[in-house]
């Protein structure tokens, strides 16, 4: 069955546009989408082909059936009309169905086709019977390969997922400690009246069974439409960088969530059990508030997190997979995290003791009391803000390596393309004796037979000296490159491959296998997998293909960009010549760069709130426990307000701790994700630079303001108090 | 607190409900042809059959582009030879072949090898009369590249063919599960129904299509099923016809007979159905004698009575039996289905099957035919096939 696929621009979206002919294969699509519509697609509505969408593509593009559409792709556009909406499954979604007939004429391109279905079995009649450029591949290995294109996406989501997932565990702990604490009293008179450890304890895990459940079920619907927002988010980036169309809403299964309500129901068990081991120890019949048990001492903690930074240290120096490095940077946040109780509460003290006398001090002072109870939420904060701050710097920092990266490399003052795809030699001719042009590069792309994406590169000495060397020397790889002797590899297709300078890299070309040595690799963010460079001359020579991709022209020191502009549309009548500067480029590929990342920052910023519920009802926990206390110091003639004062101290001080113990840990993530999961992710380095301090300007006078607003709330629940129930209720 | 309990159980539940609402279904849904718009109201670029201009052979074989719709129909019935000591291995089966064309209000995509003026759709079933079973295979195939296609030569819908050799008919198709090969040679000359073919439908002298039959065929070949290859041989019927907008709007389906009696006549009938049930005026039918004599039949000349329905498992009444009477000519017979379940299950809804015909008296077997019922299932009212 002959298909076009191609990716086009419709409004705001990037959708495929996918031709062909509805009644070649009717079980494939005249059955799933109705032979009424099937058979609507064959006549144009107007002089404008019909179209088809999935109703999720119609609602991202906001549209209506009955509208036109206006499609681009490469700099050419047409319209269509949407002529109904596909019931079809989300194989469909941003996907734009039209007749394969219709697709031609509106293209331009009759007897052209982008790929071929055949079904099973028919490889041996392609293979004898069809041009031999023709590159087959079955639906496993098109679906492999999708996979293995956002593999490094993928591992970096999960990772990201599952540290809010941690996150998410601190604050189950400490709203079941608080209900623990809130109902301290009627614990101990239920075991007064005769209930036992065992029917305590089951009672205990089955409230929490169901809050778990049900909290699981908010959070899975929470969580999906969330997901949708996030498909949103990574949808431009996805189809930009990969080529890959996300579908238009989640697709969840119920597998998936059974998953998560057992992952759930399991860690709210898990961490019920050392709350459910304190309620045991409450004794019947008394009311007297035990303490709670001292935290373990640095000095014990100490090993035990330099233990666990060694097992990371040595798995990921002996595994050089994307998953060990990230279950390297876990275990070293895991003892990293460990340091942080004694740590923090060993520096409250110190500030405590900045403000003697002061309401601050005291409430400071206060805390430390109950560290136990703290322990785990500031632990939360602290590891929450550290990764929102830690991938901030990765982020940035690795957005000035792009930056800098485009600009070194983008060294002409004029960059040219044709809408078409390619420019003939005929073309290239007139286009680079153009007046004023004193020399010019040139690029022209091509995918071999497994894959291997090879570029044709004619680079002058000012096209060379852009780029941007990782290993070889530049001057002597330069003379073989261009003697046609070496080939250079891209820092991607480097570490994909574990080839290194003078290692010979074989290409299969249509005349042949031909083995060259590496002359040099070269840093490249624009594809992760990587592609071997090699001279123009053998590409032509090769491939036997004079047309190329892209010029770049290097224009005389006299003349001026404008004019050559002018110059190029009449060339060709402004028909298919497009040409673009470098400072467009770079902006087009920044804007690219932020659109990527922006789930991560709304990842980051999901983990910081998590750990912000965690901070509040950990100080609500605290509260309920050191109840008496504060009903004292409002008998002793402190006011509601002084004591809400105290509380928004205490909140404060805690996130400012967090604050301080997160900074170093940030700096720590920002190295590992830098230096160790981006390789590993996506095959490039990024080159060594301080970190930038923007997200630790950024992030700490926010976590200071919504950390002492998050103490609002548990300040006027306890300075609401009325002081005489708490005092009289005396052992 | 038992308040509060059920506000939470009912958020529960409504959250429950939601995500499996929200769970990839993956559901595709498929809608019959709805071809009411085909067969009743043509755009005006179409031409019209509007009164008798005589047919022209062999270039009335081939398809009439201009028309709105056309079609190619063969359906007959077919015996295996009788062994001389065993009769009880005699196997029976009763075939159709179709070939719709629908023409396309404009040719698509002109500037394209794709480019379509017309859709195609081939329709092949077989009934195993024995067994009780019925075949049915659909092709769809857009008029481009010779994908589909009629001329005086061959009508064919990719490797489903008719060769015409001589004045007999070739028929090759493989369904797959079956298929089928057959000679068909006329053992009586083309009959023209109505006046000179111009067959009349409706109230408008454009509701109205060119048809043409050839009554009687011998049949000959062979069948595969079930990894068997049968001979078969018996009688076949071809009918042939073409126009645009030929239904008369008000009008909910019909009720077509293609009797092959065994003293020689064959019977041609068609009752078309108002929304009420009622025969229109502009039913009609044909007996053709011995030797090809042509006897036109109007409405007032004939009666059909359903006796019997067949209720399928979407519960839709079929009138699978009937009572018919043709007094002009002294003809009183019964007709019901070989089998009950020839419903087609296509992008189309009818039911074509094999029938027999018995002398109401006697109760015996005087002849074979097919009939045709559309316009009973309510997913569409109208459905594709002669009028």
């Amino acid at each position: 069955m002959p298909i076009i696929r191609l990716p086009v621009q419709a409004r705001t979206l990037r959708l495929e546009l996918l031709a062909l002919d509805p009644f070649s294969t009717i079980s494939v699509v005249a059955t799933s989408i109705g032979p009424t519509r099937a058979g609507a697609l064959l006549g144009p509505v107007g002089d404008r082909p019909p179209a088809l969408v999935s109703q999720a593509t119609l609602e991202l593009l906001g549209a209506e059936i009955g509208d036109f559409l206006t499609l681009s792709h490469s700099g050419r556009s047409f319209e269509v009309a949407l002529a109904g909406v596909v019931a079809a499954s989300q194989s469909l979604d941003r996907r734009i169905l039209i007749d394969i007939g219709q697709a031609q004429q509106a293209l331009g391109l009759n007897g052209w086709v982008t790929e071929l279905l055949a079904p099973d079995g028919y490889q041996h009649w392609i293979e004898k019977n069809l041009p031999k450029e023709l590159v087959w591949q079955t639906t496993e290995q098109r679906r492999d390969s999708a996979r293995q294109l956002t593999e490094g996406m993928r591992a970096n989501l999960t990772a990201m997922s599952l540290l809010a997932l941690a996150t998410g565990l601190f604050v189950v702990y400490s709203v079941l400690s608080f209900l623990m604490v809130q109902r301290r009293r009627m614990f101990g008179l239920l075991r007064a009246l005769g209930l036992s450890h065992s029917a305590l304890a089951r009672m205990v895990l089955g409230e929490t069974l169901v809050l778990a459940a049900l909290g699981a079920l908010a959070g899975l619907v929470i969580g999906t439409l969330l997901a949708d927002r996030l498909l949103a988010l990574v949808a431009a980036p996805v189809a930009e960088i990969y080529g890959q169309l996300p579908l238009a809403r989640s697709s969840p299964s119920a597998g998936l969530y059974a998953a998560i309500l057992v992952a759930v129901l399991l860690a709210a068990m898990v961490v019920a059990v050392p709350v459910l081991r304190e309620a045991l120890k409450i004794p019947p019949g008394r009311l007297l508030r035990r303490l709670p048990a001292r935290l373990m001492p640095l000095a014990q903690l100490l090993p035990l997190s330099i233990a666990l930074g060694l097992v990371s240290m040595v798995w990921i120096a002996l595994d050089d997979r994307l998953v060990a490095a990230l279950g390297g940077l876990f275990l070293l946040l895991i003892g990293l995290v460990l340091l942080i109780p004694p740590l923090g509460f060993s520096l409250l003290g110190l500030i405590a003791r900045l403000f003697p006398g002061t309401l601050a001090g005291r409430g400071l002072r206060l805390l430390t009391a109950a560290r136990k109870r703290l322990a785990p939420a500031m632990a939360a904060l602290s590891l929450a803000l550290a990764l929102a701050m830690g991938m901030g710097m990765m982020i940035l920092g690795f957005r000035a390596a792009v930056d800098q990266w485009v600009e070194n490399l983008l060294r002409a003052d004029v960059y040219v393309q044709a809408s078409g795809g390619s420019i003939g030699p005929d073309m290239i001719n007139r286009i680079t004796t153009l007046d004023g042009v004193e020399t010019f590069s040139s690029v022209r792309s091509r995918r071999l037979v497994e894959a291997t994406q090879v570029a044709g590169y004619r680079l002058p000495q000012r096209a060379w000296d852009g780029f941007s060397w990782i290993a070889g020397n530049p001057k002597q790889a330069r003379a073989r490159f261009e003697s046609g002797q070496a080939v250079l590899l891209s820092e991607p297709f480097a570490r994909r491959t574990g080839l290194s300078v003078d290692d010979p890299v074989s290409l299969a070309l249509p005349g042949g296998e031909k083995a060259l040595p590496v002359a040099a690799i070269f840093r490249d963010y624009g594809s992760e997998r990587g592609f071997i460079a090699i001279n123009d001359r053998l590409y032509r020579a090769a491939f036997n293909d004079p047309a190329v991709d892209s010029i770049g022209l290097y224009l005389k020191a006299s003349a001026d960009a404008e004019g050559i502009g002018a110059r190029l549309q009449a060339l060709d009548g402004g028909e298919s010549l497009v040409w673009i500067t470098p400072r467009q480029i770079r902006e087009q590929s920044l804007a690219i760069f932020d659109r990527t990342f922006r789930i991560s920052w709304a990842l980051a910023m999901l983990i910081g709130v998590i750990a912000l519920i965690a901070l509040t009802s950990a100080l609500l926990a605290q509260g309920l426990e050191r109840a008496r206390e504060y009903a004292t110091l409002r008998a002793l003639g402190l006011s509601p307000m002084r004591l809400a004062g105290l509380v928004t101290a205490q909140t404060a001080g805690l996130t400012a701790i967090a604050l301080i113990l997160a900074v170093p840990m940030a700096i720590i993530i920002h190295y590992s994700l830098t230096l160790l999961i981006q390789p590993r992710a996506f095959g490039w380095t990024v080159p060594s630079s301080l970190p930038p301090m923007g997200p630790i300007l950024v992030v700490v006078p926010l976590a200071l303001l919504i950390g002492t607003l998050a103490g609002l709330y548990p300040a006027w629940r306890i300075a609401g108090r009325p002081p005489i129930r708490y005092l009289r209720a005396a052992p | 607190m038992k308040r509060d309990a059920i506000v939470i159980g009912l958020c529960a539940s409504l959250a429950i409900a939601w995500l499996v609402h929200r769970l990839d279904s993956g559901a595709t849904q498929s809608s019959g042809l709805s071809s009411t718009a085909l067969l009743s109201a043509a755009p005006e670029n179409f031409k019209r059959v509007t009164g008798p201009e005589g047919l022209q052979f062999p270039s009335d074989h081939a398809m009439h582009p201009g028309f709105r719709n056309e079609w190619w129909y063969f359906t007959g019935n077919l015996e295996s030879p009788v062994s001389e000591n065993d009769t009880s291995k005699q196997r029976r089966f009763g075939f159709q072949f179709t070939l719709f064309r629908f023409a396309l209000d404009s040719q698509s995509a002109p500037s394209s090898d794709f480019a379509a003026d017309a859709l195609w759709m081939a329709h092949v079933a077989l009934s195993d009369l024995d067994n009780q079973r019925f075949y049915s295979r659909e092709r769809l195939a857009r008029g481009a590249l010779g994908l589909a296609g009629a001329t005086t030569r061959q009508w064919w819908l990719k490797d489903w063919t008719v060769v015409r050799v001589g004045d007999a008919w070739q028929l090759e198709t493989d369904a797959g599960e079956f298929a089928l090969s057959l000679i068909l040679i006329p053992e009586k000359p083309i009959i023209a129904q109505g006046n000179q073919g111009y067959s009349r439908k409706g109230r408008e002298p454009g509701n109205a299509s060119m048809y043409y039959s050839i009554s009687r065929l011998s049949a000959e070949g062979r069948l595969r099923l079930d990894g068997q290859t049968i001979d078969l041989a018996g009688l076949a019927w071809l009918d042939r016809e073409w126009g645009s907008s030929q239904l008369d709007p008000g009008l909910a389906g019909w009720d077509w007979f293609a009797l092959q009696l065994d003293d020689g006549r064959d019977l041609m009938l068609y009752r078309l159905r108002d929304l009420e049930g009622r025969a229109s005026a502009y039913s009609a039918g044909m007996l053709v004698g011995v030797d090809g004599q042509r006897n036109v039949l109007d409405a007032s000349d004939f009666q059909l009575l359903p006796v019997r329905t067949w209720r399928d498992a979407d519960g839709v009444e079929w009138p699978v039996a009937w009572r018919i009477e043709v007094a002009g000519f002294d003809l009183s017979l019964e007709v019901e289905a070989s089998f009950d379940a020839q419903r087609w299950r296509g992008l189309v809804d009818y039911w074509e099957g094999a029938v027999l015909v018995r002398n109401p008296g006697t109760q015996a077997t005087i002849g074979r035919g097919y009939l045709e019922l559309s316009g009973y299932s309510n997913r569409n009212q109208t459905t594709v096939g002669r009028n």
